[in-house]
């Protein structure tokens, strides 16, 4: 039996060791890079000593890319978090919406029918606004389709409807395009924070931010989801203003980290899970920040070893994220008590 | 408490129940019974305003329903429905605390109010000792508990449950029962439940509702259903079955009876386990002379209703003593129970011997001492072995079965 | 069973409504304060090195209001080119390229690039002009960093005049993808000397930034984001996308664009012009020749890509005097078609040319399309493969590239003439 304080200090004593790992995870994406630059020199450059090309690397390369992958990753750690819970399944990540098919969907069309279309070229700021705006419309789409049916498990089978039409769209594309398109848009889809700068993630920032924070103020409707949907609504809660909100706050975060970096799986998937079993518990005051500390830590990780290990050429983010999320998960889940839901 | 007013319940296109009339006063316990799919479920849920009534109005403590906004409704009405409830790793007092959903502000921060509340629930259920274990941890019956306890922490004027006790055991399943009749009680709610334990509930329930056939009758209290027949029509008994109204209970009956039959003699309810004992083993019996009210007289009559009987507390007349003769001599075998002689059935002796004396095969159960008795028998397997070989080899005597 | 949206009792709590709007407004502020936190850094780089001035130093010429008009003239003649490319017109001869142009503003070359951005070559020392908008780089450039095996094959041909050019290659977007065929440019990347700073698809940028370069060398694609992330960080980068030129001589002629950051302008035009030479001599000699058909095609994973009408290896077998199989067609790059079509047009093509060097025989092509055999160019054994030095030194010896090509084509003109960038497919 837990006794009353015991909780609070073991999610303390856990909160402060995965903020631990984080920041030393954060300095070493700072300090780590080309072997031209010594790791100490670039910590100095932060605190205005060094030189003034380290500082640059330092400040408008690595700096952004960490930031991103820190936020990007809390963000998808939520999402997953919040969409495990309103959907009722354990396997549903922020992907399960297709918010990043339409993404991919519309850079697709944007590069490979651009010709057919009469777009002659087009600079990366069009085609990021591409990106977006087709996340958004799935978002969007979803939100409404939430509100609208009985099921929620309907949204989640057109969410994965809509994961394959992408596909099968985007081939016809590819046969159609030529090699030089077929290249760019692949690149595209990979997935990776090596894109990430100052211009691109300034707007995002605050988003990122507030959709984290606000996930929390929906901690009290997702507690009372745990129980389903029936047992929420006798306890006084809209549903369909619920189910949007939650669709909304989950997808907003995950557009906003496809367009930067593609889409990054497994991590939406994997964080909450890590929250659940370090912290034995399934309430959302907790998953929800623990949630973004997992993501923020597991995507950081992966970040600097996709670029670290072979550098200087990289691995995909997201093979490194299942690489070894994947066995962390299972192995947590196997020597943990109690499925998850 | 709860009033229903020409309520119709179904979903978009298919009526369920019609034109639902009710009225259930707070610290009642009300059950409602019914066959599967007869819409206990959605009328359940239409009273709780889980789903909107296709006609009618549905009042809780004298608001209508639609007036309510959700907030209201739920510190109206508390839930308990089927399905399983995998909350993930929640502990129970998390479960229960979730009834307090509408009360709590944005951040669902519990004030020592909320807390007492909590504690109380589980108090009133009798859990307080599993508050901080994890809710996949516990039995069924357990589970069951902490989802009444939630719906209470609601503060709810009516708590409604569907098929509450269905999944649990025989223990649980009382417990349970009784406990929500104490909250009743206690809380001064208006409980309602849907069970198919009929027997249960005709013990437990202040009122009853039967939703068959698209309608519900009312019955303000279980007696009034059993005077009328209300079980008998409920269970739609053929001849294999009855129902015992002084017990409250189902009592089954011999269909295809054996080509063998006894004739017992017993009273004071000693030959109640016989004659069950002799409808499982499909042999007919007929019995006397028992005395009305009797228990044996009760459950004879339920069993077989071959019954010689006298009225209550009369000496037994002579033709009454006659009428057994006669059916004992149609009998292949007659066992005397063991019982309590007196003033009343003094006469029961007498048949006893005379029927030795007619050279019919007695088999004694007891230790009565019957003179002349072709076989005594200590226990009730004895018995059952005995009649057995017996009815063995009446076949073969009347030529049903070649050896 | 839902209730209608009702945004109100949503929450229930006025303080969630309060919050979602600053939430809201959090956002929209975002997108509105990022330029104005980030704005475009154009002056915080400066990447100083210590150089001589050029030998003839020149000097702005002053406002011809100030001078006496006899002084103003000799003083105009004099120091209009301030560092002279000798012997060349003002307008840079620019013949066969359309994607490029190399022009003299006020003195200065001005270079208009395969994006058409312009780029102003500012000597060191000097400041940059007035009045001329564009990318600064100062010239000639020290420190280059090149992204295509094709940017260093222009260079290699410019060792022929100044041998220690390769010596301003600090980097290459390498990323250890294929194999080179230039000696030297090996060996520096397998000690160091020039550095290997990532795959052309994803280069490291702080491997770059690092190096320090005065400029860097790329190509293009739609959908490609080296420009921005270059942009960013006030890297100076010119765009050469040869490889979108659907001539030969136009291909070649970007030598000129790279020559002229590293000043050696008259050496490109006297290269450009031998080598033109040469592939104008091949030109006549075959001109009179027999017109045999030709197919140009490759299929992977059983779709048949075929060169277009107006495509580079059209237009080449074209100006060699052969007919192409799919010359109707417009397309300048490759077009997809089917088996059918390739068969029917091609049937009795004299010869064929497979641009991949990933085959080393006949059953290769075969296995991907058997009926390839009723082609007469496949009976005659008239089927040609790319060698794989031919995207390094086909290019480099543009000239060796069109002989090979004229000897396959006419090869009763050209006995004995053995095969550099092609392979006769056997078996």
């Amino acid at each position: 039996m837990i006794s009353e304080y015991a909780q609070p200090i073991r999610k303390g004593v856990i909160a402060a060791g995965l903020a631990t790992a984080l920041a030393t995870v954060f300095t070493a994406s700072i300090a780590l890079g080309s072997q031209a630059v010594q790791p100490l020199e670039s910590l100095q450059t932060l605190f205005g000593t060094g030189s003034e090309t380290v500082y640059v690397i330092v400040s408008t390369v690595r700096l952004p890319r960490a930031v991103a992958a820190l936020l990007g990753g809390a963000a998808l750690g939520v999402s997953g978090a919040i969409l495990q819970t309103l959907f009722r399944n354990p396997m549903a990540d922020p992907y399960i919406l297709g918010v990043s098919s339409g993404s991919v969907l519309a850079i697709g069309l944007a590069l490979l029918a651009g010709p057919l279309l009469g777009l002659a070229s087009y600079t990366p700021p069009s085609l990021y606004t591409a990106a977006f705006l087709g996340a958004l419309t799935v978002t969007l789409m979803m939100m409404s389709l939430s509100g609208a049916v009985r099921s929620i498990t309907t949204v989640l089978v057109v969410g994965v409807m809509i994961g394959y039409l992408s596909y099968a769209a985007t081939s016809i594309l590819m046969v159609l395009a030529d090699i030089e398109r077929i290249r760019a848009f692949t690149y595209w889809v990979l997935g990776s924070f090596s894109g990430s700068r100052w211009s691109l993630l300034t707007p995002a920032i605050p988003a990122l931010a507030a959709s984290i924070i606000f996930s929390t103020l929906l901690a009290k409707q997702l507690n009372a989801l745990l129980l389903g949907e029936e047992y929420a609504r006798s306890m006084g809660m809209h549903l369909g203003p619920v189910r949007v909100l939650a669709v909304a706050t989950a997808a907003v975060p995950v557009s906003i980290v496809t367009t930067i970096a593609g889409p990054i799986g497994f991590i939406g998937l994997s964080a909450p899970y890590l929250a659940r079993q370090l912290t034995q518990t399934s309430d959302h005051y907790t998953i929800i920040p623990f949630s973004a500390l997992a993501g923020a830590l597991l995507t950081a990780t992966a970040d600097l070893t996709a670029r670290m290990l072979l550098r200087p050429a990289e691995l995909p983010v997201t093979a490194v994220t299942a690489l070894f999320g994947g066995p962390l998960v299972i192995y947590l889940l196997l020597k943990g008590r109690g499925v998850f839901h | 408490m709860i009033r229903a007013d020409g309520v119709s319940a179904g979903y978009r296109g298919q009526r369920v129940v019609e034109d639902v009339m009710l009225h259930i006063e707070a610290g009642e316990f009300t059950a409602v019974i019914g066959p599967n799919a007869s819409g206990k479920t959605t009328l359940l849920k239409t009273l709780a305003g889980l789903l909107k009534p296709l006609d009618g109005v549905v009042y809780i403590d004298g608001r209508r329903v639609p007036d309510m906004d959700v907030g209201e409704l739920a510190r109206s009405v508390g839930v308990v429905l089927t399905g399983d409830v995998r909350p993930g790793l929640l502990t129970v007092s998390d479960v229960v605390a979730l009834g307090r959903y509408p009360y709590s502000g944005v951040m669902g921060r519990l004030k020592p109010a909320d807390k007492a509340e909590v504690m109380s629930a589980l108090e009133d259920v009798g859990i307080p000792h599993l508050a901080d274990k994890p809710y996949n941890t516990l039995s069924d019956g357990q589970r069951q508990k902490v989802m009444i306890a939630r719906a209470l922490a609601q503060k709810p004027k009516a708590l409604l449950l569907d098929e509450p006790v269905t999944y649990l055991d025989p223990r649980a399943r009382v417990e349970t029962l009784i406990t929500l009749r104490r909250i009743c009680r206690q809380r001064r709610i208006a409980v309602v439940a849907s069970l198919h334990e009929v027997e249960l509930a005709l013990r437990l329930a202040d009122r009853l509702l039967v939703v068959s056939a698209g309608h519900v009758d009312v019955y303000s209290s279980p007696e009034e259903f059993i005077e009328v027949g209300g079980p008998e029509e409920l269970y739609e008994f053929k001849d294999d079955a009855g129902f015992c109204g002084e017990t409250l209970t189902v009592e089954v009956r011999v269909k295809d009876p054996a080509d063998f039959k006894v004739f017992v003699i017993a009273g004071a309810g000693r030959g109640a386990p016989v004659y069950r004992m002799l409808t499982r083993l499909n042999i007919t019996f007929a019995t006397g002379v028992l005395h009305e009210g009797d228990l044996d007289y009760v459950v004879a009559k339920s069993l077989s209703g071959d019954v010689i009987a006298e009225k209550a507390f009369h000496i037994i007349r002579p033709e009454k003593l006659e009428q057994a003769v006669v059916k004992a001599a149609d009998a292949d075998a007659v066992i005397y129970v063991s019982h309590p002689v007196g003033l009343v059935n003094a006469a029961n002796t007498v048949l006893a011997e005379k029927l030795v004396v007619m050279g019919l095969p007695t088999i004694e159960y007891g230790d009565a001492g019957l003179k002349g008795c072709w076989r005594r028998v200590g226990s009730l397997k004895e018995l059952a072995d005995f009649l057995k070989q017996l009815e063995q080899s009446t076949a073969v005597r009347r030529g049903f079965v070649v050896v | 069973m839902l209730d209608g949206l009702s945004i109100q009792g949503m929450i229930g709590d006025k303080t969630t409504y309060i919050l979602t709007l600053l939430i809201a407004a959090a956002f929209i502020t975002g997108l509105f304060v990022s330029p104005v936190i980030n704005p475009p850094r154009r002056e915080t780089l400066t990447f100083t090195e210590s150089v001589e001035k050029p030998a003839t130093v020149t000097v702005q010429p002053p406002p011809i209001s100030q001078t006496a008009l006899s002084t103003v003239t000799l003083t105009v003649t004099e120091t209009r080119l301030y560092n002279p490319v000798r012997g060349v017109p003002l307008r840079l001869e620019v013949r066969e390229s359309g994607l490029f142009e190399l022009s003299v503003v006020d003195g200065y070359k001005v270079v208009r690039d395969a994006l058409n951005r312009t780029l102003v070559l500012v000597p060191r020392g000097m400041s940059p002009p007035h009045g001329i908008e564009g990318v600064v780089v100062y010239v000639p450039v020290e420190k280059v960093v090149l992204m295509s095996a094709t940017h260093v094959a222009l260079l290699e041909r410019l060792r022929e005049r100044k041998s220690d050019i390769i010596d301003r290659v600090v980097g290459i977007m390498w990323g250890n993808e294929y194999q080179w065929y230039f000696d030297e440019v090996r060996k520096r990347l397998e000690v160091g000397v020039i550095k290997d700073v990532g795959p052309s698809w994803n280069p490291s940028m702080e491997e770059l930034l690092a190096l320090k370069p005065d400029l860097v060398i790329i190509y293009t694609f739609p959908g490609s984001d080296i420009p921005a992330r270059l942009d960013e960080q006030v890297i100076p980068y010119a765009v050469d996308n040869e490889y979108l030129e659907t001539t030969a001589l136009g291909r070649f002629e970007w030598i000129k664009f790279i020559a002229t950051f590293f000043d050696m302008d008259r050496e490109a035009y006297e290269i450009f012009g031998n080598v033109e030479r040469d592939v104008n001599e091949v030109v006549n000699y075959v001109k009179s020749a027999e017109q045999p058909l030709v197919c140009w095609f490759m299929i992977y994973r059983g779709t048949v890509y075929v060169a277009g009408g107006r495509s580079f290896p059209a237009n080449t077998l074209a100006m060699l005097n052969a007919r192409y199989g799919f010359a109707d067609t417009v397309s300048t790059g490759s077009i997809t078609t089917n088996a059918e079509e390739l068969l029917t047009r091609c049937r009795d093509a004299d010869v064929v040319v497979y641009p991949t060097s990933f085959v080393s025989g006949l059953g290769d092509v075969l296995n991907e399309l058997p009926e390839l055999s009723t082609v007469r160019a496949f009976r005659t054994g008239r089927v040609y493969a790319y060698r794989d030095n031919i995207f390094q030194l086909g290019y480099y010896d543009t000239e060796g590239y069109i002989l090979d090509l004229a000897a396959i084509l006419h090869p009763e003109l050209y006995k004995g003439h053995e095969l550099r960038y092609f392979t006769r497919l056997a078996g």
